[in-house]
């Protein structure tokens, strides 16, 4: 019995062990900077002066100030444009390359590249093929669009080249999570559909369909969640314009801070995003914790 | 006659998926050859009409050229010490807090991975400006720690490791302990080389997280000795923009190791990626 107690306390002093550098990693760089934030917000600090004690004004500010609810709308316009596409064509991709045909690899290769390449070199490449005679007007001209369009200086079309870019970049990306779903429905529930003779559409409607649900929820909640942080292709192609129409919350919150170093305004509009992305996380906790059962 | 109609109908069908699966892969990859096409190019050739994708003459000198432009080579080297060392200290502090959650028991267990998996709601990107403030007070900004350490551990990796050990049987652990092995050597011992392709994944994926963070050594960095590629590219990228072949040079060179790991391990990319969907 004595024996038995002191195997088990020093487990359970190991396992608290092998936890504590990743507990005192979140505390510090996680939980510490998040209070951090909720204070810097009630302040008015630029890095220059002596930090002030402002209360709610910051807050007060920003949800009457049209330069940050534009950010917002184009944050939002990014998520929605670039989203609701590719959760089509994404499934679209890992529907085709789950059939079984000779080269399968090989194209599901080429198929992934833009998902694994860097997202600053993609931009780069885009910016470049978005240049008033650069290769997206030449392709477009060849087909009978002759007038070269102003991608990047347009407000009309800037948020538009955004998505572009990013469903390019995405729908392999997620596909890749897609196919990984396809690939754990039992081949049996085919079987079984192939014997009652049902067609290609009844069989996506009715098997296909139904198994996948979970993952597409998760990559619907997953993709918002990137969406809302994105950053790197309006910081390459725009920098937020023309006239602020790609100028995302990320943007303007690294402008407003190390451009102009209002730091307590930055903060705060990190902390309305926040607020934003822990309603998606729920969702996300969610499936996490389904999937913890699961497996338990 | 019937069959034959059959066999010919299977026959459109498979041309017509070999159509789709070919203009497909044409389209995704336009982007990829279109930079590799470039970085061939010389300054007048680059604006060329009707679009040429083997360049005339293939200026291979923009290499070079390129690379002689800017502190490139030491951008190259710092994103490789700050990427290797962010997939080693993440894969070594995930991997072991992944074995004492699987595990162990012990009071708190539960609390702290509900806690640990909470810190997903917080991406860093809601708290840059206090991670820079912190980073500045401890002396971090243009350094490799600061570059490094802020992001070098993901609660999604916790999350993914601990999965993985869940597995491991409990009666192995128990003989180990039984033979009197420590602790620390049973994680080395039966953690650690049973997770191999969980590693891997995490580590893969990790590199590429690492590489194409642009927006923190933008906030930590301001000295070009420490800039990363990822930085050297986006702020540099004006500098080339007279010499759209050259700045594609750069890019292929900035492309080219993860292409190449790539095309050497895809299963484990493939995982790193299904990982953040359903493993």
């Amino acid at each position: 019995m004595g024996s038995r107690s002191v195997f088990f306390k020093r487990m359970s002093r190991a396992g608290f062990f092998f936890v504590l550098p990743a507990l005192l990693f979140f505390i510090i760089f996680n939980t510490y900077p998040m209070i951090y934030a909720f204070w810097v917000s009630l302040l008015d600090f630029d890095l220059i002066t002596a930090p002030k004690f402002v209360g709610v004004k910051n807050y007060a500010f920003l949800l009457t100030d049209p330069v940050f609810w534009r950010s917002m709308w184009a944050t939002a316009v990014y998520v929605i444009g670039t989203n609701v596409p590719i959760w089509f064509v994404s499934l679209g991709i890992a529907l085709l390359l789950n059939r079984q045909f000779r080269g399968r690899g090989f194209f599901r290769t080429i198929y992934f590249v833009p998902a694994i390449m860097s997202l600053v070199v993609f931009s780069i490449i885009w910016k470049f093929m978005y240049h008033p005679y650069g290769l997206v007007n030449t392709l477009l001209s060849t087909v009978g669009l002759k007038k070269p369009f102003p991608w990047l200086t347009s407000a009309k079309l800037a948020p538009l080249a955004m998505i572009i870019l990013s469903i390019w970049k995405g729908a392999p990306y997620y596909a890749v999570i897609y196919l990984a779903g396809l690939e754990t429905i039992p081949r049996e529930y085919y079987e079984a559909g192939m014997i009652d003779g049902v067609n290609v559409f009844q069989r996506f409607r009715h098997i296909t369909w139904p198994l996948l649900k979970p993952t597409t929820l998760f990559i619907i909640v997953i993709s918002v969640l990137i969406g809302l942080r994105i950053f790197i292709p309006q910081k390459v192609l725009t920098g937020g314009g023309p006239a602020g129409v790609t100028r995302v919350v990320t943007l303007a919150v690294y402008e407003t801070a190390f451009k102009f170093y209002r730091m307590s305004l930055a903060t705060t509009m990190s902390i309305i995003m926040f607020v934003f992305i822990a309603l998606f996380s729920v969702f996300q906790f969610r499936m996490f914790g389904e999937r913890r059962r699961a497996r338990a | 006659m019937r069959p034959k109609a059959r066999a010919f109908q299977k026959d459109v069908w498979k041309f017509v998926l070999y159509v789709v699966l070919i203009f497909g892969a044409l389209v995704l990859i336009l982007p990829f050859l279109w930079m590799l096409s470039t970085s061939l190019k010389s300054a007048n050739d680059v604006f060329q009409i009707p679009v040429r994708w083997i360049p005339a003459r293939p200026q291979w000198n923009n290499y070079p050229d390129a690379l002689k432009k800017g502190s490139m080579v030491l951008y190259y080297l710092n994103s490789l010490v700050v990427s290797g060392a962010t997939v080693l200290i993440r894969l070594f502090i995930c991997t072991m807090a992944g074995w004492g959650l699987a595990k162990f028991e012990f009071r708190g267990r539960s609390v702290i991975f509900g806690f640990i998996l909470s810190t997903l709601m917080v991406p860093f990107e809601i708290i840059i400006v206090p991670l820079y403030l912190t980073a500045k007070a401890l002396g971090w900004l243009n350094s490799y720690q600061g570059l490094i350490v802020p992001l070098a551990v993901s609660a999604f990796g916790v999350f993914i490791m601990r999965q993985h050990l869940l597995s491991v049987p409990d009666d192995l652990l128990n003989s180990a302990r039984i033979d009197g092995a420590s602790e620390f050597r049973i994680f080395g011992e039966l953690a650690v080389p049973l997770s191999t392709s969980a590693l891997i994944a995490l580590g893969i994926f990790t590199f590429i997280e690492s590489w194409d963070n642009l927006l923190w050594p933008l906030v930590v960095v301001s000295k070009d000795s420490m800039r990363t590629i990822a930085l050297g590219l986006a702020s540099f990228e004006n500098a080339y923009m007279t010499n759209y072949g050259q700045l594609m040079a750069i890019a292929v060179i900035a492309t080219v190791p993860i292409v190449l790991a790539y095309a050497a391990f895809q299963r484990y990319f493939i995982e790193g990626i299904a990982m953040t969907g359903f493993k």
